[in-house]
């Protein structure tokens, strides 16, 4: 059931994600392979959604705007969107969780999938679903780019640590493993 | 600019990025000032900041709508003068005599270019159209940044639904 309502709601994510942005915005598809033969294998396309992001995390105001590029996969919730932005102040460094320009790393795949399957299996109703996951993606990465806006602004080169984050590599996903079963055993 | 003991004026010429000048990099002016230049190499070694411990500025700094003054040289007997006049001078020096010591006042115009953390750290002056901080500081500019970064200070997410509130969990970025 939950793989039928992943395959049918993704272009509805997709939707609430690209109504999330701001003008001139767009929404379509591309091929999840570049390799044509590859690609006739696996049929499902990529969806693409593009905008602008007026800031809004962290105490800016949004006079700050930004473009970002969304991917979705397929089992989007699953997966979380691929995310890159235009923003010229992006630090490209790990641990400000850029390793690669302009592509963000703005939350954890396994938190993200637990917390929809915590949301499917509450019974929650589809429009909750897509609202609480687009809004959930806009969010985090709104509010990594304000934090690297700030870390521009205010010559801050070292991710504070009084900045949430998950640790990097295995021990984030060691830290939010301890994070869930101390929320079980409570 | 003429110093007459109790008041000094300045012209700072714009220099580099205006929107980052006026965002924020005024402020190391005005600390640089109001610290004795405590924090600079002739500071620390003549200590003007300990000599003049039971001194302090009020500072009125504007850049006053377009910036825009007239400015020229006068001599008189051996000495030169730099006059100036025009709405960024009339405007620094209302700022500057409704404040105390230790405090900045800008104007309203200068408030809405200033970056939103900087904002954060005035308050309106009722009754004028100046904005007042205390002890304006790069330090407290960046600690202000620091604590606005903070995950607890991101929006939060709450749905509702069926009398029941979904809450998405703070932004906490990862990477492999």
């Amino acid at each position: 059931m939950k793989s039928r309502f992943t395959k049918e709601f993704r272009l509805t994510f997709a939707g609430a994600l690209h109504e999330l942005l701001h003008q001139p915005k767009s929404i379509g598809c591309r091929p999840l392979c570049q390799d044509y033969r590859k690609s006739l294998k696996n049929p499902d396309p990529l969806i693409v959604v593009k905008g602008r992001l007026p800031l809004r995390q962290h105490g800016e105001s949004g006079e700050t705007i930004v473009g970002i590029e969304l991917l979705i996969w397929p089992d989007w919730m699953n997966a979380l969107p691929v995310a890159w932005t235009d923003a010229p102040f992006i630090r490209p460094e790990r641990d400000w969780h850029v390793p690669l320009k302009p592509y963000l790393c703005y939350a954890l795949d396994q938190e993200w999938r637990w917390k929809l399957d915590e949301l499917w299996n509450s019974e929650a109703g589809s429009n909750a679903i897509i609202a609480a996951s687009s809004a959930w993606c806009i969010r985090n990465i709104d509010s990594l780019v304000s934090r690297h806006l700030h870390g521009f602004r205010y010559a801050i080169t070292k991710w504070p640590k009084q900045w949430g984050q998950w640790s990097h590599g295995q021990d984030g996903i060691r830290e939010f493993e301890t994070f869930t079963q101390a929320l079980n055993a409570a | 600019m003429p110093w007459a003991g109790d008041c000094v004026s300045f012209l700072i010429p714009p220099t580099g990025a205006l929107e980052t000048y006026r965002g924020k990099d005024w402020v190391a002016l005005v600390e640089e000032w109001q610290s004795f230049a405590a924090n600079t190499p002739d500071g620390r070694k003549y200590q003007w900041a300990s000599i003049f411990r039971n001194v302090s500025w009020s500072v009125g700094i504007t850049y006053a709508g377009d910036g825009c003054c007239m400015v020229a040289p006068v001599s008189a007997l051996s000495r030169k003068f730099l006059i100036g006049a025009g709405a960024p001078l009339a405007t620094a020096e209302e700022a500057q005599n409704l404040g105390k010591g230790g405090e900045t006042l800008i104007h309203n115009s200068d408030y809405q270019a200033a970056y939103p953390i900087v904002r954060t750290l005035f308050t309106k002056v009722s009754g004028t159209e100046f904005w007042q901080g205390t002890d304006i500081t790069l330090k407290k500019v960046r600690d202000a940044a620091l604590d606005a970064g903070k995950s607890g200070n991101a929006t939060k997410i709450e749905i509702v639904e069926k009398a029941a509130t979904i809450s998405i969990p703070q932004p906490r970025p990862y990477c492999r």
